[in-house]
């Protein structure tokens, strides 16, 4: 993913400078699929003007309205985003999929009325569509209705069990609600779903240790530990974790001496990469880490 | 009490929450109490003033969870107490993730309640998206934030008017006006920034040159 940014970045200071291949920086951005609207919505928009380059794209120029469309709406460009939504509405008239794009016209516009009908007569005759019923989260979700787009979240669920953006969302959505356990439960999904992804192992380390108490410390442990292997010895937070972890196994009471001998090996190990890593990456905050991995 | 804030502090803040525009965003305020009694006092004492001299960017998107959290407190004290002089914590900065959300959710009251049990003028500064807008309008006020302190049930409440928080420097929103027509917020490091690179700096030592 990291030699994805750097090449993502280098299109992008081409394209800025007005002689990269937007195409290719379009295709590079939905491939990463990040967010980086204004960008997107300037260039694509010069692009899609543009009908040379425009019939370059070939099969490729209705995926490019649509992103750029959605681009368009991020930054509040809704004149840019309506010329988009036209174009695509002329080629595909009856498609959910661009009457997506009409409801997050009017989301865009705070007419959630407006999008809650459009989403309605979709799911008249396509009742799990999951694009729209994603749509009725965000919808929640954007008028700061959590507990909303919780149930919303929880009945796609029930029809789409395996979307782990889904959990992931909805583990989200309960952590800035503050209800640790439903959001653990989320995690213990999305681990089920993909066991080897070490983000999943240390979001639910993270969300354990947050929870606290001695069993939840000691387990939040093991998954920092995992969460350090399926990332090849690398990711700080897990490193950080088994020894947060370990100090605070150790101030709790009722500790048994064959905890204590497991919890020395894995966080002395992991302070010991810790301070490596900072001498030869951040020297100047090698010595503040070193003083606080003591402690 | 009152609460100045300085140039510094309030630009970077200001980038940091610029920076990450679809997400929240929070961060730690430094500084120190000058005039009348100490900072450890329970009582109010009107002639002190609580400087916020620096701020440290913390994390952007997910905020609740506890061990970075921690982690972040203890190096910020360690490194403020031990190379600048008086300089503590003194509060925490937030802006909401929606631009519309005026409320002070339970996340912000519960890292304020811990900086309390330390420093007990501790504040709490909650960006208003909406005010960024008017910034270049905003001459000396702080343009952009509600300020939030503890009141004697230990609940957070917002301090009445707006001379309660002030700028140190007159210059502060045009040098923030400008840095954003420039995109300086683009050069702004947060712990979570520092977490997944720690060549990354938090202190953000080159931000302003």
């Amino acid at each position: 993913m990291g030699e994805g940014i750097t090449e993502v970045d280098r299109l992008e200071a081409l394209v800025d400078e007005g002689v990269g291949d937007v195409a290719r920086y379009l295709a590079l951005i939905r491939k990463l699929k990040l967010r980086r609207s204004s960008k997107v919505a300037k260039h694509g928009m010069e692009l899609l003007r543009n009908s040379s380059a425009r019939a370059k794209l070939g099969a490729d120029v209705w995926t490019v309205y649509e992103q750029v469309a959605i681009a368009a709406l991020d930054c509040q460009c809704l004149t840019a985003a309506k010329e988009c939504i036209g174009a695509l509405l002329k080629k595909f008239p009856d498609s959910t999929r661009v009457g997506r794009l009409e409801g997050m016209w009017f989301e865009a516009r705070g007419s959630w009325q407006q999008a809650e009908k459009v989403y309605a007569s979709i799911l008249e005759e396509h009742p799990t569509d999951a694009r729209i019923l994603k749509r009725k989260i965000a919808m929640a979700k954007a008028q700061g209705n959590l507990m909303g787009a919780v149930d919303e979240m929880n009945k796609y669920l029930e029809l789409f069990m395996a979307d782990h953006e889904c959990w992931k969302e909805l583990a989200d959505v309960y952590l800035a609600l503050q209800m640790y356990k439903q959001a653990a439960f989320c995690y213990e999904e999305l681990i089920l779903v993909q066991p080897a992804n070490a983000l999943f192992h240390l979001g639910y380390a993270e969300i354990l240790y947050t929870i606290g108490g001695l069993e939840n410390l000691k387990t939040a442990k093991k998954y920092y530990a995992s969460a350090i292997e399926l990332s090849g010895g690398k990711n700080m937070r897990a490193l950080y974790g088994v020894c947060l972890c370990a100090a605070g196994i150790n101030q709790a009471k009722g500790r048994n001496v064959k905890d204590e001998k497991e919890n020395s090996t894995v966080h002395t190990l992991a302070a010991d990469v810790i301070k490596r890593e900072y001498r030869l990456k951040a020297p100047k905050k090698a010595s503040l880490a070193a003083s606080i991995l003591e402690a | 009490m009152k609460y100045q804030i300085s140039q510094t502090a309030y630009v970077k803040l200001a980038l940091h929450a610029l920076k990450h525009r679809s997400a929240a965003v929070n961060g730690i305020l430094v500084g120190r109490v000058s005039g009348g009694g100490g900072g450890g006092g329970a009582e109010e004492d009107s002639a002190s003033t609580v400087s916020i001299v620096d701020c440290v960017p913390l994390f952007h998107g997910q905020l609740g969870l506890l061990p970075m959290l921690e982690l972040a407190l203890t190096q910020i004290e360690e490194y403020f107490s031990s190379h600048q002089e008086g300089l503590s914590i003194v509060g925490c900065y937030h802006a909401n993730e929606r631009f519309d959300d005026y409320d002070l959710s339970g996340i912000p009251r519960k890292i304020g309640d811990h900086i309390a049990r330390y420093f007990s003028s501790a504040c709490v500064l909650l960006l208003d998206n909406r005010l960024l807008e008017s910034l270049a309008k905003a001459g000396k006020k702080p343009a952009f934030s509600q300020l939030f302190t503890r009141d004697s049930s230990r609940g957070w409440r917002s301090a009445p008017g707006s001379s309660d928080l002030v700028l140190a420097e007159s210059t502060a929103n045009e040098i923030l006006y400008d840095y954003i027509l420039e995109g300086r917020e683009q050069s702004v490091t947060d712990f979570d920034d520092h977490l997944d690179d720690i060549s990354k700096d938090w202190l953000n030592p080159g931000l302003f040159d």
